[in-house]
């Protein structure tokens, strides 16, 4: 890859990675603010997050916020929260066209400085946020909790996760649960605001032509943060393993039923066998190459789709698909025969070389995409040690040591601890 | 013949064949991917045509569940062949077309050796086609199951009587039965024609190899085939069917869709595409995210953040679709019909109309970052009769006076229709 990325330590919580490409036809800067994933953060986040593209104290309304980022060529600005494993991130993305298109030159101290009123100078009086907007807010969240339901796929993963890990901080939903949003205070939420703002690390992602441009002094400039000290997290545990999966059946008014296995992995990033896993569930159930929807799809005409999914920070493993309440038993069946045959052939040299130069690709591939980049490279930094440089040839060098033999390995470790099924009859839970 | 905009700074090749087919490529320096599309205009639309002076009428979901059968295997499966080379192969349908399509970082040559053999061949039996009925069968039940695509689905049933943009794309459970594999070898053989299909490749690519890969993996049977048959198009009829519609679904937050049905069309492709412009500028201007209506009801209550408003159209149907999630959408008709009223009261105001074709402007050129935005959008405009570097041309001309008449045609709720999932 010809990106180079250089990491700055402008101080001891606000670390600049800025990644050059001359590609692009805009700038990308990432704001990402790590927490620790509980059931009070993942609300108080969500909420944060929402609020603050209501309007700063600059731009004092959300459709003047709106206008200002229409009238800089259609800026686009995402204020969200991600669950990576144990850890619940803010994270603030603004795109906008880099400005040798243009005849406009300041659009990148611009764009610096609206993230820094998004982010530091929300519209806020004595007792915290603004009641009208808080009040708003906190009703569309719940709202859009209410929901979520509406996604039958998605929901259905969220769920048996919920379910899984019903005695973890990970089992909690990443925008929070209604019994917690019902509580907030708006004091409660500005207190919590300003212990995230001025405790929490920073790291911001700069990612376009970067030419002739003095990047770090523009965002000492314009994105100045006070050096505090930060709360550093500790990876969450994994409970003991169940010895006998669960199942779990919820209904909904659905005519297909959305099934999701979930298992216990053990196998994160830290694992040595972590890349195995990666291409062994790809092996798995990545796509229609793989041996589930060989199984399921083409041979048995079972279901339309079938995904594997794992969660690399959590060594979890999911596996979905759309089928009729009626052939539970069936695909299940099919599913752990699958992995029982996974673990006791070996993998074919040939597929496996295949699936590597496939990974390889992708993450070579990553670099058209520059959302993507940016959020896996902040994926790759989350957890690891702070003077940790990504050197995305050594994460190719991973892939490549895999052997047929790590695959066999990943297969056997694989723990099945709940079957998951959302359909149309009644609820049941065995 | 070459086209090169300053703007956005890229070109385009494009090679036309005697018999009707075209390839372009679009050269984009530094990107580790290359897409090829190999394309037909065949679509969900097109259930009538006329062949050997007789009407052929074909059942709903014919294009899709082709689609699907052109996947079936050969030696081996085609993902695996596909995946073997470091590439993925993927196809769909819509409205106007079928595309089949790969994208790999290596081994381009022989992916598009691959994807050209694909589509170029059929080898269809009785019995994969019975079997297919069960997979397809399952895809419509996935899509039914999401109560978005219901109430979607029931805007435009109440928007149009017989046009077939009304029906889910891979037609419906009933007919997707009836269809055999002579009526799929029949449709393979007249609309997989040179004349109606085309190959768009973009990626760090040289054109003329690529045209010389083409002209070499293409076979002489397939640049042979005989013109396409002309295709029956829908009808245009202006009255709606319903103004009000709701299904009970048990969803937790409700889901409103306003749809209001176009009555204009031209044949001229240009004067389409400006409209197709204006028509998503009055949407973005009346009730985007930085509209009037959407700041006074957002603090209102009435609507959140998943309010929206576009315009979508064709030859042959267009129309503004307003869609929400929210607790009370029996009210919000009434609202928007306020806001166009005082909007016809008042007038529009032009720094609007100039922020957002200024947004437009960046948005556009921003999404030349993405291979695959630029492949789906050079399709899109292609089925459209639009060549891709039309749109900023057509953007940067269009005046105020345009968008102001078109917003005192268009938005006359006696054509809108109101759907409503609870």
């Amino acid at each position: 890859m010809s990106h180079n990325i250089d990491k700055t330590q402008i101080h001891k919580r606000l670390n600049l990675y800025t990644i050059h490409t001359e590609k692009f036809k805009t700038d990308l800067i990432g704001v990402y603010i790590k927490r620790r994933l509980t059931p009070k953060e993942a609300a108080y986040n969500t909420l944060i997050s929402r609020i603050l593209t209501r309007g700063t104290k600059k731009y004092p309304s959300g459709k003047i916020l709106q206008n200002k980022l229409d009238d800089s060529y259609g800026m686009i600005l995402v204020s969200d929260v991600v669950k990576q494993g144990s850890y619940h991130i803010l994270e603030f993305r603004l795109q906008f066209p880099n400005q040798k298109h243009l005849m406009d030159t300041g659009l990148f101290d611009e764009a610096l400085d609206l993230l820094h009123q998004v982010i530091f100078n929300p519209l806020a009086d004595e007792q915290g946020f603004l009641e009208d907007i808080f009040n708003q807010e906190k009703n569309n969240l719940m709202d859009e909790l209410e929901g979520r339901q509406n996604d039958k796929m998605s929901y259905a993963l969220d769920r048996c996760i919920e379910h899984m890990y019903d005695h973890e901080g990970y089992g909690q939903y990443v925008y929070g649960d209604l019994k917690t949003i019902e509580g907030i205070t708006r004091q409660d939420l500005y207190d919590h605001y300003k212990t995230v703002i001025l405790g929490s690390l920073f790291d911001i992602c700069i990612m376009g032509d970067l030419r002739k441009r003095p990047v770090r002094s523009s965002v000492e400039k314009h994105f100045s943060i006070e050096e505090n000290d930060y709360l550093h997290y500790e990876v969450e545990e994994n409970d003991p393993i169940h010895m006998i999966p669960r199942t779990v059946m919820e209904n909904d008014q659905i005519q297909e039923g959305k099934m999701v296995m979930g298992f216990r992995t053990l196998v994160d990033y830290k694992d040595p066998l972590y890349e195995a896993s990666v291409l062994a569930y790809h092996i798995l159930g990545g796509g229609p190459s793989s041996e589930l929807f060989h199984v399921l799809r083409d041979e048995h005409s079972l279901c339309y789709y079938v995904y594997a999914k794992s969660d690399k920070y959590k060594g979890a493993l999911f596996i979905g698909a759309g089928i009729e309440p009626k052939d539970l038993d069936r695909v299940t069946d099919l599913v752990f025969q699958v992995i029982e045959d996974l673990r006791v052939r070996l993998v074919d040299q040939a597929v496996l070389d295949d699936t590597i130069k496939g990974m390889v690709d992708s993450i070579h591939a990553l670099s058209d995409f520059s959302n993507s980049f940016l959020n896996f490279l902040y994926g790759e930094l989350l957890g690891k040690d702070e003077d940790h440089l990504v050197d995305i040839n050594e994460i190719i060098n991973g892939y490549k040591r895999v052997r047929v033999e790590d695959l066999q390995e990943v297969f056997k470790r694989l723990h099945p601890e709940m079957i998951y099924m959302l359909h149309g009859g009644q609820d049941e839970i065995l | 013949m070459k086209y090169y905009n300053a703007l956005l700074d890229e070109s385009l090749v494009k090679k036309e064949y005697d018999n009707g087919f075209q390839v372009y490529v679009l050269p984009k320096k530094g990107y580790t991917k290359k897409h090829a599309y190999f394309a037909t205009e065949y679509g969900a639309l097109y259930n009538e045509y006329i062949e050997d002076g007789q009407v052929v009428k074909l059942p709903l979901g014919m294009a899709h569940f082709l689609e699907h059968k052109l996947f079936d295997d050969k030696q081996e499966s085609v993902f695996d062949k596909f995946e073997r080379m470091g590439a993925s192969v993927n196809a769909y349908t819509n409205y106007f077309s079928t595309c089949y399509t790969f994208s790999t970082v290596h081994n381009f040559d022989q992916s598009l050796e691959a994807l050209i053999d694909l589509v170029q061949n059929l080898h269809i039996t009785d019995e994969s086609v019975e079997k297919e009925k069960a997979v397809i069968a399952r895809e419509l039940a996935m899509y039914d199951d999401q109560p978005q695509w219901q109430a979607f689905k029931n805007m435009l049933t109440g928007l149009y009587h017989h046009h077939p943009v009304k029906y889910d794309v891979g037609g419906t459970q009933e007919s997707i039965q009836t269809i055999t594999r002579a009526q799929l070898e029949r449709v393979y053989q007249s609309f997989y024609a040179p004349d109606r299909m085309l190959i768009f490749v973009v990626g760090d690519l040289d054109p003329e190899h690529v045209f010389k890969r083409v002209e070499a993996y293409l076979s002489d049977e397939f640049m042979s085939r005989k013109p396409a048959p002309r295709v029956i198009l829908p009808e245009k009829p202006k009255a709606i069917v319903r103004s009000f519609y709701q299904e009970d679904l048990d969803v937790k937050m409700p889901i409103f869709y306003l749809g209001i049905k176009d009555r204009t069309f031209y044949d001229d492709p240009k004067k389409r595409l400006l409209k197709g412009i204006a028509s998503k500028i009055l949407a973005d201007l009346l009730f985007g995210k930085g509209s009037d209506f959407y700041e006074k009801h957002y603090k209102s209550g009435a609507i959140n953040g998943t309010f929206s408003c576009d315009y979508a159209y064709g030859r042959t149907f267009g129309y503004t679709a307003m869609s929400a999630e929210c607790k009370n959408p029996h009210n919000l008709k009434a609202l928007i019909q306020e806001e166009i009223d005082l909007k016809l009261r008042e007038g529009l105001n032009k720094k609007d109309f100039e922020r957002i074709k200024k947004k437009m402007i960046g948005r556009h050129l921003s999404s030349f970052n993405s291979t695959q935005f630029i492949a789906s959008t050079f399709m899109s405009y292609y089925m459209k009769g639009i060549e891709l570097f039309d749109y900023l041309e057509t953007l940067e001309q269009l005046d105020f006076e345009t968008v102001e008449e078109r917003f005192k045609s268009h938005y006359d709720l006696d054509y809108s229709t109101v759907s409503i999932v609870k």
